[in-house]
């Protein structure tokens, strides 16, 4: 008998929490996203310091929309945090809430994209800035989208009464990937908006 | 079935590979027979045997289209192919044996035994892997549908712009590379996330971080750089497509558009990538060398710190491949330092491997030839790669030959060699089939000179100054010589590689049976019969050190003694042992699934969604995409029976 | 002990009125006259402190063989420190963009990680006695470190420093801190703190929240996204820092300006390079180690595996010798526990040295590595030098019985 191997104690049996390997999944696919978004930034920048001033358009990109659109995108990851809370709890209903809530400023936040989108001078064939600008916050309200999926998901699969105290792995993975969506729109956000204020 | 509790104590016990409880084991792990088995099986070792045939077949495919290019090239102003059909035939060779050939093989290798060194009885994700093997092939059948029309990538692999671009290029030839890359992309994506969390979740009890066989490391390793590295090139490819069909300005000369961004972001994965195509082959020959020397490995800690670290510097160095690009004098001059720092590692790997046959009582098998052999042409490509590295050197010799012949050592001579030496290893695992010694002499010397007669003239061809990629040469430049040899030695490895097919079918039909363990080798794939049962093991191994099958004569017991038909037996329905990262301790067992028609519908769609995009028939793509979305809800569902819901009382 | 630290501190405060003697070539506006000098002094204070936390542990841990190395790491960290922002180099990085930059990396490659590695705020922490640590828990201080311990916190130091580090290289801020003296100040003060945080996760001990494959990934993409303004550098073809656009030492402004993200890339690449290596081999000595303990608790474990095989394993928490709770609390007060720690149900066990053992019951290993069961927590109190030599907990002397009798109170906390 390996004598390094300790088998007395019982074993959670089945797709628990942070013992599921669905939960490294969702990390390794983070990691791949993230880097995604790490070379989308990185082309930004390639431009921003081949060409300087000239190349970012004028007026600069306005925090009128942009700015109220992060806060709201940062109180739906407060409400994740809350939702999954509650889930590990058991507490379905206080779960449902939070997430029809974290998904309905989801959904807020993709409209008031929209909006800003629309008011753009440029579009995405007019120049190389508005190429990427859109590549950009393309791809993230992409990912944005995926969430709100996601979410609809888990909103439905909770009032199905599918999860407990036990079992709720895919809520704490699908929080995960709403966090991400969300940390990755601050760092387009201080990318796109913010950084041509500090030049 | 209702799942039995939240938790349970492991039932252990003794039993063997013919008990009742073995039995019992091989009805729940089965997949169907017949065509319904085949389209939804998800079992670890059908899904890496795919992989290498599919992968096999894709390299003669692309070994034809090279044979095609040296009858041309073998003399001076040959007219066989016109000039399109040589750029289209040089550009598929290269995206086949690169894509399509070089890493699939060592998915199917690393697929197949897995579960099989690590003690698991799958992968940590059964059904990603299937779809991982489906989008491969459907993206390799997307990327082939455009040869068989006369319409295929015609820029090379590297496929640099501006050439790449609607103005110079208007036909629809790299719309089928730039969507059939983002497409492979997503296979090598969920592949690599499967190989990963297999290696940190599904090793045997006390299999701890220090005693894993190294091939794991290998393909760890190729598998993190990956997920790093491969979003790069399907968004570059994703930009590309947008230049050429949606007049966005990312790699245009006006509007503000950056060609030399391709290549930025292109090099950032390929140089990566040549490290994931050589990394896990050379794992391989670190798990299988040791078989034939009679001794382990000398050095396990360096050659495994060696992979980690060559990786690593592979994500900085990016730069050396456009040196030839007018970048600033500064950067060539660190960036040349850098790459040959590169060489540290990998000379450390080296002399690991000649130590240990140095060491060892080396017995002279096929497959230890070809492990000779991988080293020796690894050290040959190495040293040009060297060269290469030295900006002066470089500004002369790049887009010559010299460099073709460079990529082929290290590509052949890393990956083919040590591919072919894995086969004569584990292909008796897999069929449990010896393949002929005698016949294999033939084919490893065969292989060995062909190979170097084809390829080391090109190093010359190269230092004559005949630049690559060009589809005739005029007689008066010498050049006619070695260019005849190189076609003549091409042939010949041709002829080598069809040794092997021919040997492999003669095992098939009548070879000699293996046996468990024919090698005496000392990892957990030899405890199993050969062919393996579909449940691997029947019961959960217990391992005490790194040569499970040796400790004995190793004196490898400190830690205890492995235990291999004493264990947890697991079979309340399909399951798995998922352990800690760092040492192995059980943390939970998991209900793992039931054969799946998921991956294959999902892939089909997806099928449908690229090829919509490929058309600009936006309501196939969109319908591709709805069917993508459907698939995977069904697929994600939560069930009862993987314990994913809560229960319920009876 | 006490008396070498009063004397210490007593020198380094006697030297500070001296000190402006120190900078008195250095060009610098009145502002800026006395800080290099306050530095100094500011250091050398940290290092009595130090001293006397190191001092302090080993009285009552005693010396164990990382300990030396964890003081030569932290004085050789604080002399790079001080070597960067010396006056001299100061003067070379106002002219050179590339000097400044090798100053930067100085702080946050070299220094942060030797200071991080010798512990330095742990030892100085202790060094300053319990009452302002005491203090500090009464601010919530202690609250704050323990959100911040485990995945959140280590995610946070990687944003942190990835951010900071991006942030004051963005030619905006740099210019900022140039103008101003109270924000360069600030620079290499966030620099160095951001980076401190970073390393000590990444350095930190296998009990740490963070396992080894995970500080792998964790440094890996640090060193890509921290080089992230590097490798823009490299690329671009006109300065973009206004304050040295005319280059100088032979350079232009933007070759300067690659020259500097180059440093920041190649050499600063390596220096991360050099820790993964590090972390993957302390990931196999652990792994070693971990073997080797099992086997020295062999007796322990294997009756547990005999037991377990016969399929008669028992519920966990269910001890066939226990000890007595009751008796166990007073041994806890006795043996003065609570200066280390914060138990529950102890009163004045308020100590912020070792982990607080709220819960304690309910965890799953005991100092990261052994499973928490009664048998393990008792050998663990016997002797932890031997599970884990070099941590702060001392050799206590406990009988078996009286060991039994604690661990009895400690598995009550749930």
């Amino acid at each position: 008998m390996s004598d390094t191997v300790h088998l007395q104690a019982p074993l959670p049996t089945g797709s628990v929490g942070k013992l599921a390997n669905g939960w490294f999944g969702m990390i390794a696919l983070v990691a791949t996203e993230g880097a995604l978004f790490a070379y989308l930034l990185f082309s930004y920048f390639y431009f921003d310091v081949q060409y300087g001033r000239s190349w970012l358009p004028d007026p600069l990109p306005a925090f009128r929309l942009s700015g109220p659109n992060t806060a709201i995108l940062v109180v739906s990851s407060l409400t994740m945090v809350w939702a999954e809370r509650a889930a590990r709890r058991g507490a379905n209903g206080r779960a449902a809430l939070g997430i029809a809530l974290s998904f309905v400023l989801g959904l807020v936040f993709v409209g008031i994209q929209l909006m800003e989108w629309k008011d753009k001078t440029f579009n995405y064939a007019s120049s190389s800035y508005g190429s990427l600008y859109f590549l950009i916050t393309g791809f993230h309200m992409a990912h944005v989208v995926a969430g709100l999926l996601v979410l609809a998901a888990l909103l439905a699969w909770t009032l199905l009464g599918y999860f407990d105290a036990r079992r709720h792995a895919p809520v704490s993975i699908g929080a995960l990937y709403w966090h991400f969506v969300d940390v990755v729109w601050l760092c387009v956000f201080f990318s796109l908006y913010v950084t041509p204020h500090l030049r | 079935m209702a799942v039995t509790g939240y938790e349970r104590v492991l039932h252990v016990e003794e039993q063997g590979y013919s008990t009742e409880h073995a039995r019992r084991l091989e009805e729940m792990w089965e997949s169907k027979p017949g065509l319904r088995g085949f389209l939804s099986s998800v079992d670890h070792k059908e899904i890496g045997i795919r992989y290498l045939v599919t992968a096999f077949g894709f390299l003669i495919v692309g070994g034809v289209e090279a044979l095609i290019m040296r009858v041309q090239l073998a003399r001076p102003n040959q007219a066989l192919l016109t000039p399109e059909q040589y750029d289209q035939l040089f550009s598929m060779h290269g995206i086949t044996m690169i894509f399509l050939y070089a890493l699939p093989v060592l998915s199917g290798f690393s697929n197949y035994l897995f579960p099989l060194v690590l003690g698991a009885r799958d992968m940590a994700f059964p059904r990603l892997n299937a779809y991982s093997y489906w989008i491969y092939l459907a993206s390799g059948i997307f990327m082939y549908a455009s040869l068989v029309m006369g319409l295929a990538p015609n820029d090379g692999w590297f496929s640099y712009v501006p050439y790449a671009l609607k103005a110079y290029n208007p036909g629809p030839n790299l719309d089928f590379y730039a969507l059939g890359m983002v497409f492979y992309g997503i296979s090598t994506t969920v592949g690599s996330v499967n190989f990963v969390v297999t290696f940190l979740r599904m090793r045997a009890p006390g299999m701890s971080i220090n005693r894993v066989p190294i091939l794991t490391w290998g393909t760890l390793t190729a598998s993190v750089g990956n997920l790093f590295a491969v979003p790069s090139v399907s968004l570059a490819f994703l930009m590309m497509w947008t230049d050429r069909q949606f007049g966005t300005h990312f790699f245009t000369q006006d509007s503000g558009g950056q060609p030399l961004l391709w290549q930025h972001l292109f090099w950032m994965f390929a140089h990566p990538w040549v490290y994931v195509v050589v990394l896990p082959a050379m794992g391989l020959v670190s798990d299988a060398l040791p078989f034939f020397c009679r001794r382990p490995l000398v050095g396990y800690t360096v050659v495994v710190l060696a992979t980690v670290t060559t990786m690593v510097l592979g994500f900085g160095v990016w730069l050396h491949h456009m040196f030839a690009t007018g970048l600033p004098f500064i950067a060539l001059s660190f960036f040349s330092a850098a790459s040959f720092v590169i060489t540290i590692p990998s000379a450390v790997a080296v002399f690991a491997w000649i130590a240990t046959i140095w060491t060892g009582r080396p017995v002279i098998t096929t497959a230890f030839l070809f492990f000779a052999g991988f080293i020796a042409m690894f050290v040959v490509g190495g040293v040009s790669g060297v060269m290469t590295a030295a900006v002066p050197v470089d500004r002369q010799l790049t887009d010559t030959y010299f460099v073709v012949a460079h990529i082929h050592y290290v590509l052949i001579g890393i990956n083919l060699f040590a591919v072919m030496g894995a086969l004569y290893v584990w292909l008796p695992k897999m069929t449990g089939r010896l393949l002929s010694e005698r016949l294999g002499r033939w084919n490893f010397w065969t292989v060995l000179i062909g190979f170097n007669l084809g390829f080391f003239p090109m190093h010359i061809l190269g230092l004559m100054g005949m630049p690559r990629r060009v589809y005739t040469y005029e007689a008066d430049l010498g050049w006619g010589t070695l260019n005849l040899v190189t076609s003549a030695g091409s042939f010949l490895l041709a002829i080598g590689i069809l040794l092997l097919l021919v040997n492999i079918a003669m095992s098939l039909s009548n070879g000699v049976p293996a046996g468990d363990n024919p090698w005496d080798a000392p990892t957990l794939e030899w405890a199993t019969p050969s062919p393996p049962p579909p449940y691997n093991f029947p019961v959960v191994p217990m391992v005490a050190s790194r040569h499970p099958l040796w400790e004995e004569r190793l004196g490898e017991t400190e830690a205890g003694h492995s235990e291999l038909l004493r264990g947890p037996l697991l079979a309340d329905g399909k399951e798995a042992l998922a352990t800690s990262g760092l040492d192995a301790q059980p943390e939970a067992i998991l209900k793992m699934p039931e054969d799946s028609y998921a991956p294959f519908v999902v892939t089909l769609a997806m099928s449908v969604g690229f090829t919509g995009l490929l058309l600009h028939e936006w309501w196939v793509a969109g319908a591709g995409g709805l069917g993508v979305l459907a698939g995977a809800l069904v697929w994600l569902w939560p069930e009862a029976s993987l314990g994913q819901k809560a229960e319920r009382e009876a | 002990m006490r008396r070498l630290t009063t004397l210490w501190l007593l020198a380094t405060a006697s030297l500070l009125p001296a000190a402006p003697a120190l900078a008195h070539d250095s060009g610098a506006t009145p502002e800026t006259i006395g800080a290099f000098p306050a530095l100094v002094g500011l250091s050398f204070m940290i290092a009595g402190l130090y001293a006397t936390g190191w001092a302090r542990r080993r009285r009552a841990a005693g010396t164990a063989p990382g300990h030396r190395t964890q003081a030569a790491a932290f004085a050789s960290g604080l002399a790079v420190l001080l070597a960067a922002l010396a006056p001299a180099a100061d003067e070379m990085a106002d002219t050179l963009f590339s000097a400044h930059m090798a100053q930067h990396l100085a702080l946050v490659l070299i220094a942060a990680p030797l200071l991080a590695f010798g512990r330095a705020g742990l030892l100085a922490g202790m060094g300053l006695g319990r009452a302002p640590r005491r203090i500090a828990g009464r601010l919530g201080f202690e609250r704050v470190r323990r959100t911040c311990h485990g995945m959140p916190g280590a995610l946070l130091a990687w944003f942190a420093f990835c951010g900071v580090f991006a942030f004051w290289h963005l030619p905006g801020p740099y210019g900022w801190s140039l103008r101003s003296f109270p924000l360069h100040v600030l620079e290499h003060a966030s620099l160095l703190a951001s980076a401190y945080a970073f390393w000590a996760v990444a350095l930190a001990r296998p009990s740490a929240a963070l396992g080894h494959g995970a500080r792998l990934a964790y440094v890996g993409t640090a060193a890509v996204v921290s080089s992230f303004p590097g490798a823009l550098m490299i690329l671009a073809p006109r300065p973009f820092y206004a304050a040295h656009a005319q280059g100088g030492w032979g350079l232009t402004g933007a070759e300067d300006q690659q020259l500097a993200g180059l440093v920041m890339w190649i050499p600063g690449g390596l220096v991360y390079l050099g820790a993964m290596c590090w972390i993957l081999l302390a990931w196999f000595a652990e792994a070693e180690r971990r073997a080797r303990l099992a086997r020295a608790s062999l007796p322990a474990i294997s009756l547990l595996l005999l037991l377990a095989a016969q399929g008669q394993a028992r519920a966990a928490g269910d001890n066939s010798m226990p000890g007595d709770a009751r008796q166990g609390a007073r041994l806890i007060v006795e043996t003065g526990c609570g200066a280390c720690h914060v138990i529950p149900g102890i009163t004045g066990a308020t100590g912020l040295v070792g982990p607080p053992l709220k819960q304690i019951g309910r965890r799953v290993f005991l100092a990261g590595l052994l499973r928490n069961s009664p048998e393990n927590m008792v050998t663990w109190l016997r002797d932890p030098q031997a599970i884990v030599p070099g941590n702060a907990m001392p050799r206590l002397g406990l009988s078996e019985a009286q060991a039994r009798d604690i661990a009895a109170y400690l598995a009550t906390l749930r």
